[in-house]
């Protein structure tokens, strides 16, 4: 697994196994494996993936019951709002990129229309 | 988290130059601990004397709170970056060796680490190429169950396949409260895998912060960090 | 401390296999009976001579690297990161040294034997064996000496610096020091007796290797194995260092 040595490697995890829940890879409330394994999966030692886990776990994306399992959420609620967050953030990079070109907004809104109709 | 090794106040002067001066660190349960700096900073000579093949003239070592001596040594593994081994022994004679050697040593992790790590036991120690000595050393130091795995250069000579297989044998194969310290000069290798940082330099502590923590407020890599940390050492 | 000798014999047993089929090539050579007691009988004993004594020599000097050589190769590492006391380590050591002179004392006298009776087989008797405890320990108190003045020297800063050097002088000295001190004692006492080896007496059948006559240098050389054993044994644990720079 690649990741980008000047991020927080346990952020650049959470962010990977957020994607996967948006698009449906991690299906609502299916079970995930055990920290042991996941680390091995990203290829990461314990204490990052463990990081990683409890910062979801913080955050509802993903529950543990004890002697069951970690398990996604449930809760459709929670997955839209962080498909709105990682739509929201992918925007706000690809709007500072293109100003960072020079474009404004109006030409920005152009680009895209036209990107469309392709 | 228990401390599974405490250093305080060590000192070690070589020919009355400080090879080790005034160390003060600990090693956390459950840790992958990277000791970096560049040549004579001090790396083998600090892990020889934790193992107490030299003798600090200052200072303390304490491991699972316990004083260094003879029964402590039972909790540290360690694997030199020269080669030790006897050279009349087959790699087999040698996990004989380790077996009777070191109460600790598992023979059934030590087979599974040769398959994983290619090791043909029937050759002979002094048929072996310089990578595939370091390969053996390590499956010799990680079939045992210590506390502290201590690892002199895992890398050095090593091919990437090779590289890949020790990375995942440090991952999957040490105890979840046992910890590792790498000593190493390719950075590269354990940017992705290395909890807290030690850099070390003319025998001094020049930094040591966990590995996330220079990410997350310094925004480097580990790499980045220790180019900057040593170009103006 | 038994794991330690098995593998420190196994060691010895590898490494100088050579010097162990020296031994039993020059037992053979004067034992296989020759028809005709000629010039050929002669020479195989004269061969069988030439190569005894260049064994019993090996003999003696391997002996002492036993001690020694432990401490100075690379897989002192090994040895010396293992969660076993010092006093094991050493004694293993002492044991095999023992066992190495005795073994060569024994081949010696019972081919000096062999040798004075045209290869006839004559095994030696209880008389001829009456010397070989004596010269074994003077032997082992030698190797015992070297071995401590080996820890000795990487144990003190000083000295640590020099190693090699510093090892011999110590071993000189000491081995000096013990041989005076001995010979003064009991000249003192009137009880020095110097060892008479006479070529007639051990070449024949009665004759026997005695070096210690007295009780005292028998009690002595324990003494200062045990003292170096102890001391030893110490100076590893706390203070041992081999300095690689």
């Amino acid at each position: 697994m690649n990741f980008n040595p000047a991020i927080p490697i346990y952020m650049q995890i959470m962010d990977m196994i957020k994607r996967d829940i948006v698009t449906g890879a991690l299906a609502r409330g299916e079970r995930i494996d055990s920290v042991r394994a996941l680390s091995e999966k990203f290829g990461v030692n314990l204490n990052t993936m463990q990081r990683a886990c409890s910062e979801l776990e913080r955050q509802n994306v993903i529950n543990t019951q004890r002697g069951v399992g970690s398990f996604v959420t449930e809760d459709a609620q929670t997955i839209a709002n962080l498909k709105e967050e990682m739509s929201n953030g992918m925007i706000s990079e690809f709007l500072q990129g293109m100003q960072n070109l020079g474009y404004n907004k109006q030409e920005i809104l152009e680009i895209i229309r036209k990107a469309d109709e392709l | 988290m228990s401390n599974i090794l405490t250093v305080k106040g060590l000192t070690k002067p070589f020919y009355g130059n400080p090879v080790l001066e005034e160390l003060d660190f600990s090693i956390e349960s459950g840790r992958v601990v990277g000791l970096m700096g560049p040549n004579g900073a001090g790396k083998t000579t600090l892990i020889k004397t934790i193992m107490q093949l030299y003798r600090a003239d200052k200072g303390e070592i304490t491991i699972l709170g316990k004083e260094a001596g003879t029964a402590t040594k039972g909790l540290l593994s360690y694997m030199p970056d020269t080669n030790p081994l006897i050279s009349w022994m087959r790699i087999s004679d040698a996990l004989q060796y380790y077996g009777d050697m070191f109460p600790d040593f598992d023979k059934e992790r030590a087979g599974e680490l040769c398959e994983s790590l290619r090791l043909d036991t029937g050759k002979k120690v002094t048929a072996l190429s310089k990578g595939t000595v370091k390969r053996v050393l390590i499956m010799l130091a990680l079939s045992r169950k210590a506390a502290l795995y201590l690892l002199d250069e895992p890398f050095a000579g090593i091919d990437p396949l090779g590289t890949n297989q020790i990375i995942k044998t440090i991952l999957t194969g040490v105890r979840e409260d046992a910890s590792v310290l790498i000593a190493t000069h390719q950075v590269k290798n354990i940017e992705t895998i290395v909890d807290d940082l030690l850099f070390l330099n003319n025998g001094r502590l020049v930094l040591s912060d966990s590995s996330e923590n220079v990410r997350e407020f310094r925004g480097k890599s580990v790499e980045e960090c220790y180019l900057e940390v040593f170009s103006h050492a | 401390m038994l794991k330690n000798l098995k593998w420190d014999a196994l060691d010895f047993i590898h490494r100088y296999y050579l010097f162990l089929i020296g031994m039993f090539a020059s037992f053979l050579l004067v034992i296989i009976p020759i028809k005709s007691n000629g010039v050929l009988s002669e020479l195989l004993v004269v061969l069988s001579a030439g190569l005894g004594f260049v064994v019993f020599a090996a003999g003696l000097i391997l002996a002492v690297n036993v001690g020694y050589r432990w401490l100075v190769r690379k897989s002192h590492l090994l040895e010396l990161t293992a969660p076993q006391p010092a006093w094991k380590m050493l004694l293993s050591k002492i044991i095999l040294t023992t066992l190495i002179n005795l073994l060569i004392c024994l081949f010696i006298l019972q081919m000096s034997v062999l040798w004075s009776n045209n290869g006839k087989f004559v095994l030696l008797s209880m008389q001829n064996l009456k010397g070989i405890p004596g010269l074994v320990l003077l032997l082992v108190m030698i190797d015992c000496t070297v071995m401590f003045s080996t820890i000795a020297a990487m144990s003190l800063r000083v000295l640590r610096q020099r190693p090699a050097l510093s090892t011999g002088l110590l071993a000189v000295v000491l081995l000096t020091g013990i041989i005076t001190f001995c010979a003064v004692y009991m000249t003192a006492r009137g009880t020095l007796i110097l060892p008479s080896i006479s070529g007639q007496n051990i070449l024949t059948v009665s004759g026997s290797l005695m070096i210690f006559s007295t009780v005292f240098p028998t009690l002595f050389a324990l003494a200062v194995i045990l003292l170096e054993f102890l001391v030893g044994s110490f100076l590893l644990t706390k203070y041992f260092e081999r300095d690689e720079m």
